[in-house]
């Protein structure tokens, strides 16, 4: 009987520190996140300026253009404009089957700058960017002229210097491609592209430094990849179809045929974001679909460290799950919390602090550093950055960091609405603390669900910034990984541009 | 692609070499100021740290 009572109590305690280690898996992403910032310091030694040199091979520049009258004239006469020998440049423009004044405006375009702007037509559109991207591909490859291509979107606009910047990286014979600093352009910025323009900071200036670091890139920004002659020939010629992270594909091929990816994030280019939830979730739902198959297909890769490239290495796999597997740890660290606060309120009340005092270092690291590596973006962008994780989380970072104050001030809050701070009272807010990782991601959801219904839609913006949008991101990441279970439809959902990018 | 692309007029009317120099060298001089930023950060987190210890826990 002894034994059996043994054998249980056994149970119970591993039970119970099995539900601390899941709990601690929420702390995981932002642990791995501040180690990601922590190596960008290091870009100060292992960054790739001591190979640079002037390069000015002729580019050819592959524009993907679906209904983009508004923006491609602009964005034509900008790259026009490059500080770049002008017979080194052409531009190919693929008219994707366009309905509106596209081809008119790129012909007329043509017409003034002859053999240096081209229109190329495809008959069927609608396919994706990649079949567009090919069509001009095919064309461009079969003529010597190209030594470098470049790709971007038709709303991208490039800083005169810019292209000169990634250039220079192709004085190095091991360099396949090249990207840029891509950074939220419209003006005046709205509350979600401000929210967009300091995640820019966090997942392109300050990640991709780290991941230069590492040996390892992630992605080519889709408005800013350059790449060699010899790397596309290497990568068969055609970029891949059969997904929808094209870019990210394209950036692993590259560098699993034993050419390096350069990240330049002093060559900068401005792009247009989504301005309202509905065209983030379905321009992050696309990536995040893209990156669900990028990780399917390479699963022989992921941490197993290999001589020839930096993504089988344990920190790029680290980063790369974290982001990945990221809704999945908050859901399981708050049901975790959830279920300790019933079996053993004292070590749930242990596991909570240890769990956010993490989580607060890491927001207090990544957030100060973040705002002082693009100090113009932090202008605009603080309030974002402040709020990233939602207002209910920064109250309970608050509340970990200052407990004393915290708790004076719930208090006050309390006898201010004449609820009297009794037992059920305080452990229904406990609870509801506990169980707001998960609920972040809900209620983001929410601030989707009523941006589509007219009357409700002013209630969009505050639920944002009430849920974070961090979990925002991560709702849509759980949403990819549905539909990717569920093999939904693969769609090209477009992101609408207006022509509001400027230069500052 | 050769070394004569050093001599290469650009739009300020300066060759391709000048140019090269001084802006390797801003680039430069910004990724070692994002050095100086991260220890930055990394003294914000301890003073909170140390603040929190002394006075509110």
């Amino acid at each position: 009987m002894s034994t059996l009572r043994e054998v249980a109590e056994m149970a119970d305690v591993l039970g119970r520190w099995t539900l601390v280690v899941l709990v601690m898996l929420g702390a995981v992403p932002l642990a791995a996140a501040s180690y990601q910032f922590a190596t960008i310091g290091m870009h100060a030694f292992r960054n790739h300026y001591d190979k640079v040199e002037p390069r000015f091979p002729r580019v050819a520049i592959l524009i993907p253009a679906w209904n983009e009258a508004a923006v491609i004239g602009m964005s034509i006469d900008r790259l026009l404009e490059l500080d770049y020998p002008p017979d080194r440049l052409r531009l190919y423009v693929v008219d994707d089957a366009s309905t509106d004044k596209t081809p008119d405006v790129v012909i007329a375009k043509g017409k003034e700058n002859p053999g240096r702007v081209l229109h190329l037509r495809r008959d069927k559109g609608g396919e994706g960017k990649a079949h567009t991207l090919n069509h001009g591909l095919v064309q461009i490859l079969a003529d010597d002229w190209m030594e470098a291509l470049l790709i971007m979107d038709a709303d991208v606009v490039y800083e005169p210097n810019s292209l000169r910047k990634m250039t220079r990286h192709f004085a190095d014979p091991e360099v396949g491609a090249v990207t840029a600093y891509i950074k939220e352009g419209s003006r005046p910025p709205n509350w979600m592209k401000r929210f967009v323009g300091y995640e820019y900071i966090t997942a392109q200036a300050a990640a991709r430094r780290s991941q230069n670091v590492l040996g390892a890139m992630a992605c080519l920004a889709g408005g800013a990849q350059l790449h060699t002659r010899a790397n596309l020939e290497a990568i068969g010629g055609q970029i891949d179809t059969s997904s929808l992270a094209e870019d990210t594909f394209t950036t692993f091929k590259t560098q699993l045929a034993g050419n390096r990816v350069v990240f330049d994030g002093n060559a900068t280019v401005w792009a247009e974001e989504p301005d309202n939830i509905d065209g983030l979730w379905k321009q992050r739902l696309r990536w995040g679909r893209g990156n669900v198959q990028v990780s399917f297909r390479y699963k022989h890769m992921w941490f197993r460290p290999s001589p020839d490239h930096g993504l089988g290495s344990y920190s790029f796999g680290l980063f790369w799950f974290c982001l990945f597997l990221l809704p999945i740890f908050m859901i399981v660290a708050s049901a975790s919390l959830v279920a300790l606060f019933f079996i053993d309120f004292p070590l749930s009340w242990a596991a909570f602090k240890m769990l956010w005092i993490t989580n607060a270092i890491g927001y207090i690291f990544i957030t100060s550093f973040t705002l002082m590596i693009d100090p113009e973006t932090a202008r605009n962008t603080w309030r974002e950055a402040v709020t990233f994780p939602g207002l209910i989380s920064l109250a309970i970072i608050h509340y970990t960091l200052f407990p004393r104050f915290f708790k004076w001030a719930l208090l006050e809050v309390l006898e201010l609405v004449h609820i009297p701070a009794s037992g059920p009272v305080l452990r229904s807010i406990i609870l509801f603390i506990y169980f707001w990782l998960a609920a972040s991601m809900l209620v983001a959801w929410a601030a989707k669900v009523v941006e589509s219904r007219r009357r409700l839609r002013w209630l969009s913006p505050p639920l944002v910034y009430i849920s974070g949008y961090g979990p925002l991101l991560c709702a849509i990441m759980f949403s990819s990984h549905i539909k990717e279970a569920r093999g939904a439809e693969m769609t090209w959902d477009k992101t609408e541009k207006t022509a509001k990018v400027a230069m500052p | 692609m050769s070394a004569d692309h050093l001599l290469i007029r650009l739009a300020d009317g300066r060759t391709a070499g000048e140019v090269h120099d001084e802006e390797v060298a801003a680039d430069q001089r910004l990724e070692w100021g994002l050095l100086v930023k991260e220890i930055i950060s990394i003294c914000i987190v301890v003073a909170v740290l140390v603040v929190r210890h002394l006075w509110f826990v």
